[in-house]
């Protein structure tokens, strides 16, 4: 590959980072918070690859690598690699894979449960029917010690998934990067349950009930009373910490 | 340079096709959705590592270097185990920074490698992401620190007893005529090591997502959890998952079947070698390094955390 061809793709994967970051489909793959990240790297890689191509252009040409009689052997050894970089290229700008399905996501039951862990979660927030992400229900299933859950009506938010024995909420879960998610899922129950098990499976639902306690070691259960249907929201996936 | 224009026209054009047709198959498109997020993921690492390793271009030499680590060498490499604290990151950034550490190898060739395997596992962001993981045994961070630099530190030792110069095969570019600005030299090894760098984490990242497809997950879940046979499943989960080292402690917590020792395993295993880091290696290093190196790290880091973990958290 020609220096002015590597530029150009240096350049180009720059491009491509700013556009998947400026077109917010970054959160398909990634954290939410890797946005300023994402963005100085995008600054910094167009601007290798524009000084690069500045100072070829005033020097008149590419330069060529003539300093040495044995770096010009070692520079075209290993540069067919490069081409490698356009499968980024093409997969950014082009083809941007969708998020996720529920599919691919590792099943989790509950995203801890050993004892060591248990503790005393911080009381929930103030309100009728608090939001609760589902991986922090999940957890302060299986971990408060304080019964933060107990006779408190939560709402959640999460996508149906039809099975044998019902209807579960589910939702995506990732830590890092779309390559560590994992499915959470709560089963749903109560006398709204039967709202959410006509739904075909991906409907987004935002679901008010309650979670009844001592249901530890098992998926817990949701006792619905109003089921919502409401559009994917535009964040796909939903994060732990 | 053509070449390069008319493949991403036609890729243009076609971009509506391509995108339906990853978007209808299943496992394509979590194929690309994985590949996406560990390229993604590791891009920032990558270009903090290219910059300091352009800023080491710039203000240090090998022989200034040289000058600044202990005579002895297994002092050296001690140093540079714990210099490893000092870098915040992730392993994709770590390979490029040990490459223009080591240099042509020489004297600072062990601590450099050194510095390569203790930085992505014993940084301070790494390890307080581990406490946050494991918050009820705060000895899983210590045993992984130890562990971890044990096995930088026995890897270190090994190169400057039997490593061979003739292995490492790619050479960096020779520095810059002493006329060149040190913008210039800034720029020039930004851009190489960029280059050279993300080249092979897209390979890794190729092989990371294919076998996310292809190796159903009970299979490990299944195999876990007797305490032999789940070292080596965690040990292989570690290297095929090729999972960033700031977010691995959080995936090792959620395999609550498991039981502690291989997940530790898993942690020291992971940010030393996988499938990304083999790639990156072998393109930084040279092919007949990798295949010397990754085996081996990967043998020794086992046997480290077993050694570690059987002491400080025990069989559990």
């Amino acid at each position: 590959m020609s220096r002015e061809t590597e530029n150009t793709v240096l350049l180009l994967v720059g491009i491509g980072i700013a556009m998947i970051t400026v077109s917010g489909a970054f959160t398909r793959y990634v954290k939410p918070g890797l946005l300023p990240w994402l963005a100085a790297s995008a600054v910094v890689l167009i601007a290798l690859a524009l000084s690069a191509i500045f100072r070829d252009i005033r020097r008149g040409g590419p330069r060529t690598d003539d300093r040495t009689g044995d770096h010009v052997h070692v520079h075209s050894h290993g540069a067919g690699i490069v081409w490698l970089l356009v499968v980024p290229i093409v997969v950014l700008c082009f083809v941007t894979p969708p998020a996720l399905r529920p599919s691919a996501a590792a099943p989790s039951v509950t995203s801890v449960s050993n004892d060591v862990l248990n503790q005393a979660f911080p009381p929930l927030p103030p309100g009728k029917a608090p939001e609760l992400s589902l991986p922090e229900v999940l957890m302060r299933v299986a971990q408060d010690t304080s019964g933060s859950l107990t006779n408190r009506p939560i709402t959640v938010t999460g996508f149906v998934l039809n099975e044998a024995q019902g209807v579960d909420l589910g939702r995506v879960v990732i830590i890092c990067c779309a390559a560590d998610a994992q499915l959470a899922r709560i089963h749903l129950g109560g006398p709204a349950a039967a709202q959410a098990a006509g739904l075909p499976d991906n409907t987004w639902l935002r679901v008010e009930g309650e979670v009844k306690p001592g249901q530890r070691n098992s998926i817990p259960t949701l006792q619905a009373t109003t089921v919502t249907r409401i559009d994917a929201p535009a964040n796909p996936y939903d994060y732990p910490h | 340079m053509q070449l390069l224009v008319g493949f991403l026209l036609a890729c243009a054009f076609a971009a509506t096709t391509l995108r339906n047709g990853v978007a209808s198959n299943a496992a394509l498109s979590t194929a690309g959705t994985v590949f996406c997020g560990v390229f993604v993921q590791a891009v920032p690492f990558l270009v903090l590592g290219v910059v300091v390793s352009g800023l080491i271009a710039v203000f240090v030499s090998p022989e200034r270097l040289a000058r600044w680590l202990p005579r002895r060498p297994a002092v050296a490499v001690l140093a540079a185990g714990v210099g490893g604290a000092a870098l915040p990151g992730c392993e994709c950034g770590s390979v490029p920074v040990a490459r223009r550490l080591f240099g042509e190898g020489g004297a600072t060739g062990a601590a450099a490698l050194t510095f390569m395997l203790a930085a992505p596992a014993i940084n301070p962001v790494v390890l307080v992401a581990t406490a946050v993981a494991f918050p009820g045994a705060p000895r899983m961070v210590l045993a992984r620190m130890g562990a971890s630099l044990l096995t930088a530190l026995i890897m270190g030792w090994a190169w400057s007893r039997w490593g061979r110069p003739e292995w490492i095969t790619r050479r960096l570019p020779a520095p810059g005529a002493s006329t060149e600005s040190r913008w210039v030299v800034f720029a020039e090894a930004a851009r190489h090591d960029f280059l050279q760098a993300a080249s092979y984490l897209v390979l890794g990242a190729a092989a990371a997502a294919a076998l996310h497809v292809v190796v159903p997950r009970w299979v490990f879940e299944h195999l876990a959890t007797d305490l032999v046979l789940g070292v080596a499943v965690m040990a292989t989960l570690a290297v095929v998952l090729a999972l960033c080292s700031e977010a691995d402690a959080f995936v090792a917590a959620s395999m609550t079947m498991v039981p502690l020792l291989p997940r530790l395993v898993f942690l020291v295993v992971g940010p030393a070698v996988d499938v990304k880091l083999f790639a990156m290696q072998a393109g930084m290093f040279g092919r007949a390094f990798a295949a010397r190196f990754a085996p081996c790290t990967f043998l020794v880091a086992i046997a480290s955390a077993c050694a570690v973990g059987l002491f400080v958290v025990g069989g559990r």
